[in-house]
């Protein structure tokens, strides 16, 4: 089953004569399950596949089916509801909240949809990522890895369809690197989830099930 | 570009509102204080001038010798002299007393150096002098020079409040430009910008800004002077002075603040900067548990309390800045608008007919004389043609008397009598009375027990008393009458709270519809107590041209004679009513009238005290008279008079051409205090409105620094807002749970600035109270105004930053925020 369907899909950046391609005609599928690496040079449009994909950046043209919904068509409520819903991302910079604990940066895109959190379910994020120790710490308290391994658990505590991982062990030493991408694709796999992982390290990638090379904003090998 | 400070009038272009806006405050700011300055200024160069016009000399010498003057005048800091005598008040003889006949005064030519150079010059020429207090005083020098010198340090923190508004706006401007340009300031440092470079850029900026704003401001508070001058028909000129201490403080404080802002880029080092990385200090977020606004808001309220608590120092901060403008505005609020409640209670005690001057008919009193003092015709016809004046009657009243004092004493309520100043004064005349054993005794108390005022009323404005009825009726028979019984009367002294007059609402008698009151004929009371006063005057005329022919040559005997004459035919004369008074009754010439109807309060005009009502034609018939004997006009004003000319001709009438400090002669006259009333209140209202003005000025420059502040801060958490969007919260979302930041700060300010503001009130008004009885009013819509006007600039401050944040995640997840 495609979880994730581009068709023809292009993000430009500005105008006229300062118009760069992000992306260029890029199309491409996605099956549920599978774990895809995406690389590529720096500036070759990596970042803007994920962008678009997870409907954190709209593209200019193309059309864009994520779990069977079109979201090109959504509006920016739509869009956030179905991003807290069926995708999870994860950035090379965490992107934690820095005044919520592990525990509230974990369960945030839950409470926001307004529904209670499986406490089980958290227990066992947190257990699978290690973080039952940290809970009641905040961001600032965590060590890179811990707070990628927080940035992980918030991506998977709603069970999301997609998950969306942009350069996640950018920030992290080798070994701290291996763990995460390790604790990631473990994850993925225990949860029957999808994930779309950017990264410039090519062992890495090639521990994927696929790999994406992506240059100056065009697919050249899917 | 040859310089770095090029870029600084780049940035100021690249967002011109906001440097327009920031070059508005200043000159807001600037054009309030150099008009204030240039103002003040110009009221002292006037004193001057005027003082100069009158004792144009700075000191004077007493000259022993004339080599003394000489060397005096060949000292280099004289800049005028002249010899003359010189005298000085005395306060024993009222008159000027020679002090010294050779005297020298001086001008120097150094004012500001007034003591000195006099301390100098008696010192080093041994002469003795004096300083012109008052020219030195207007020099900051003199004995009072504390006193001026806090005048002139009082100007400056002035002058210094306003700078920090002025450049506060100016500050958070420049901090705004630099944060959203960090990138560029990491890039400069990158390729070789020293610290120095960097902070020239941002003090340039403020000061472009800040030199726009002055000039501007100068100009225009300049205009703004004249305008005052024109308007207060002063010559008030420009003054440099004002201008060099705007620049001094104004320029003073930007060197300050402008270096907190350059902090934030030369604090940071060039890869923080490029990375976006704002903060120069980590913040010391602490772990905070679920809280109430959390369990109201859910996670909204949560995230919310949390985001402000991240940094307590800037909450407290803002809430205490809220706190204290609430607090000043709900203070003045409520004094403004206690202020206008007494001044509607007080304006309503005056009745139907505030104005009135009137002078009641009574035994013994002729209509012409009564008439006689009465305000001229014409002075009455300037006051009926005042526009506010819609209504101008004749007043008809006598003071009748009664048969039975004592009867009627024994209605007095014990509430009036121990109560109230005029019931106390009441009990005791009464006692004297009673006490008395000569005739004199009681004829010099008769009047006070005896009369009752009366007042006859056409059919309007005896229809009128019908919403004051509270017995009985106003279609009376004809011997019936109509009693005015309540009163808010003077609280007698020894139950008194402060040091004022306190007033307290009482019944006068205990009288009820169906008793009755005799009243002596009062047409022949008239005539009896005429006939032995004419008889009486007679007799002083002729003892007085006696007095003149026997003690011709020494005046001070004459009229220390003339005096006890005078007095004498005083005591004469009561107990000559009092015969009168005493036959009338012993011959049952009264009659009694019936009260038919009571009314708790005199509807139609002021003053509380137990008076008869009637129809003018039972008035005519129960006191002898017809309606051309009126003793009086009253005024009745549908708005308050604002025309100064009604003082004015209230002014005339009871003072004339008189000095206005000397004892005036009481001839009778009677009126109501209305117009002077109204000035000291109005007074009032003008100063707490001006306070008001004040306090609204500093609220707005303090929301203006607060919108631009909040922009900052909201700029520096753009990433954060990204985040939160990429987790799934819209747009929509992310800005109700950024304003909820904004409704807790103005829920919990105003909670505290309305209890403190409230608070400081009654603390006022209980000091207030010790002087004099005022109720505080709590100023219910002010209070409403500032609940909204503080929601709609914190959550505007929050709402219109919210709303611009960039559309693209992208953005701001990759270089914004921290």
């Amino acid at each position: 089953m495609d979880i994730v369907t581009m068709e023809h899909v292009t993000k430009v950046y500005g105008e006229n004569d300062t118009r760069v391609w992000g992306l260029h005609d890029v199309s491409l599928t996605i099956q549920q399950g599978e774990i895809v690496s995406v690389v590529g040079a720096s500036g070759s449009g990596k970042s803007t596949l994920l962008h678009v994909m997870g409907g954190v950046d709209a593209p200019t043209s193309g059309k864009i089916v994520v779990d069977g919904k079109d979201i090109t068509k959504l509006n920016d409520e739509q869009m956030a509801v179905f991003r807290r819903r069926k995708i999870g991302f994860v950035f090379q910079a965490y992107h934690l909240i820095p005044v919520l604990s592990v525990e509230e940066n974990i369960t945030m895109p839950i409470l926001l949809d307004h529904r209670k959190p499986d406490k089980e379910y958290v227990e066992h994020i947190m257990e699978m990522l290690g973080l039952q120790d940290r809970r009641k710490h905040l961001p600032n308290q965590l060590s890179g890895g811990q707070q990628q391994r927080t940035a992980i658990a918030r991506a998977l505590a709603n069970r999301p369809s997609l998950i969306l991982a942009d350069e996640p062990t950018g920030a992290l030493d080798s070994k701290n690197g291996s763990e995460v991408i390790a604790l990631l694709q473990n994850s993925v796999k225990q949860l029957n989830q999808t994930l779309v992982l950017i990264t410039h390290n090519i062992d890495l990638a090639r521990e994927a099930d696929r790999i994406i090379k992506i240059a100056d904003g065009e697919i050249v090998e899917a | 570009m040859d310089n770095y400070r090029k870029l600084a009038i780049r940035y100021l272009n690249m967002n011109k509102r906001r440097s327009a806006i920031a070059i508005f405050g200043v000159i807001v700011t600037t054009v309030i204080l150099f008009t204030f300055l240039n103002v003040m200024c110009g009221l002292l160069e006037n004193e001057r001038k005027r003082e100069r016009e009158e004792e144009d000399y700075e000191m004077v010498f007493f000259l022993q010798s004339e080599e003394q003057g000489e060397q005096i005048l060949s000292d280099r800091r004289v800049k005028s002299a002249y010899i003359g005598p010189y005298y000085e008040w005395s306060y024993n003889t009222q008159n000027e007393e020679l002090v010294h006949a050779n005297t020298l005064y001086v001008n120097v030519t150094q004012p500001y150096r007034i003591n000195a150079i006099f301390n100098d010059i008696c010192q080093n020429y041994g002469v003795e002098g004096e300083i012109n207090e008052y020219l030195a005083n207007l020099y900051f020098q003199g004995t009072d020079e504390e006193g001026m010198v806090a005048a002139a340090l009082f100007v400056l923190l002035v002058a210094y409040i306003f700078a920090i508004f002025g450049v506060g706006i100016v500050r958070n401007a420049i901090q705004l430009c630099a944060l959203e340009n960090i990138r560029d300031y990491g890039n400069l440092r990158c390729i070789g910008a020293s610290k120095g470079q960097l902070k020239s850029i941002i003090y340039f900026q403020g000061a472009i800004l800040e030199l726009i704003g002055i000039g501007i401001g100068v100009v225009l508070g300049t205009i703004v002077s004249y305008i005052v001058g024109a308007v207060f028909h002063m010559e008030i000129g420009f003054h440099l002075i004002g201008v060099i201490l705007i620049l001094i403080v104004f320029m003073g404080d930007l060197y300050f603040t402008m270096g907190e802002n350059s902090k934030l880029i030369t604090g940071m080092s060039p890869l923080s900067a490029i990375r976006g990385e704002y903060r120069i200090k980590k913040e010391k977020i602490k772990l905070r548990e679920h809280n109430l606004f959390g369990k109201i808001f859910g996670v909204d309220g949560d995230y919310a309390y949390k985001s402000l608590m991240r940094n307590r120092k800037r909450f407290f901060r803002t809430v205490a800045a809220m706190v204290f403008g609430i607090a000043m505005f709900i203070g003045i609020a409520g004094a403004v608008h206690s202020i206008n409640e007494i001044i509607k209670e007080k304006l309503a005690e005056y009745r139907y007919y505030q104005i009135y001057f009137e002078h009641r008919l009574g035994p013994g009193k002729s209509i012409e004389e009564v008439q006689a003092t009465l305000p001229s015709a014409k002075q009455l016809e300037r006051l009926t043609q005042l526009e506010e004046v819609t209504e101008a009657k004749r007043i008809y009243s006598c003071d009748i008397w009664l048969a039975d004092t004592e009867d009627y004493y024994q209605h007095y309520t014990e509430e009036f009598l121990t109560t109230t100043y005029g019931g106390d004064a009441m009990a005791r005349i009464h006692e004297a009375y009673q006490s008395a054993s000569e005739i004199e005794g009681k004829a010099r108390r008769l009047d006070a027990l005896a009369a009752i005022e009366c007042y006859g009323y056409d059919e309007t404005d005896y229809a009128r008393y019908e919403s004051a009825l509270v017995e009985g009726t106003l279609d009376i028979s004809d011997h019936g009458i109509v009693i005015v019984n309540q009163g808010k009367m003077e609280k007698a002294e020894e139950l008194t709270e402060t040091l004022g007059i306190e007033y307290v609402q009482v019944a006068i008698t205990d009288y009820h519809v169906g008793d009755t009151i005799q009243i002596v004929n009062m047409e022949r009371f008239g005539d009896m107590v005429q006939t032995e006063w004419e008889r009486l005057d007679k007799e002083a005329e002729e003892r007085e041209e006696q007095l003149r022919k026997e003690l011709a040559g020494n005046e001070q005997e004459f009229n220390q004679q003339v005096e006890e004459l005078e007095k004498e035919i005083y005591l004469e004369k009561k107990i000559a009513r009092y015969n009168c008074w005493q036959e009338l009754i012993s011959q049952g010439d009264y009659e009694t009238y019936t009260i038919e109807g009571i009314v708790n309060a005199d509807v139609n005009r002021s003053g509380s005290y137990f008076r008869i009502i009637l129809p003018l034609e039972q008035y005519f018939a129960m006191t002898g008279t017809d309606e051309t004997m009126n003793t009086g006009m009253q005024f009745h004003f549908d708005k308050i008079p604002m025309d100064k000319n009604l003082s004015v001709i209230c002014n005339e009438i009871l003072w004339g051409d008189m000095d206005i400090n000397s004892e005036i002669e009481y001839n009778g006259l009677d009126y109501s205090e209305y117009v002077w009333m109204i000035d000291e209140l109005m007074n009032m209202k003008k100063v707490i409105f001006f306070v008001l003005l004040i306090v609204i000025f500093v609220v707005l420059m303090a929301s203006l620094n607060f919108i631009n502040a909040t922009a900052s801060n909201l700029h520096l958490r753009r990433r954060e807002f990204a985040q939160l969007r990429v987790i799934g919260t819209s747009k929509e979302r992310l800005v109700k749970m950024v304003l909820l930041e904004g409704v807790i700060t103005t829920v919990i300010a105003n909670i505290l600035g309305i209890l403190l503001g409230t608070g400081l009130c009654i603390y006022v008004f209980y000091f207030v109270n010790l002087i004099n009885k005022l109720e505080f009013h709590f100023p219910w819509l002010a209070s409403l105004g500032c609940i909204i006007g503080s929601f709609l600039l914190l959550c505007g401050a929050i709402y219109v930053p919210m709303r611009k944040l960039s559309q693209s995640m992208v953005e701001d997840l990759t270089t914004g925020g921290d």
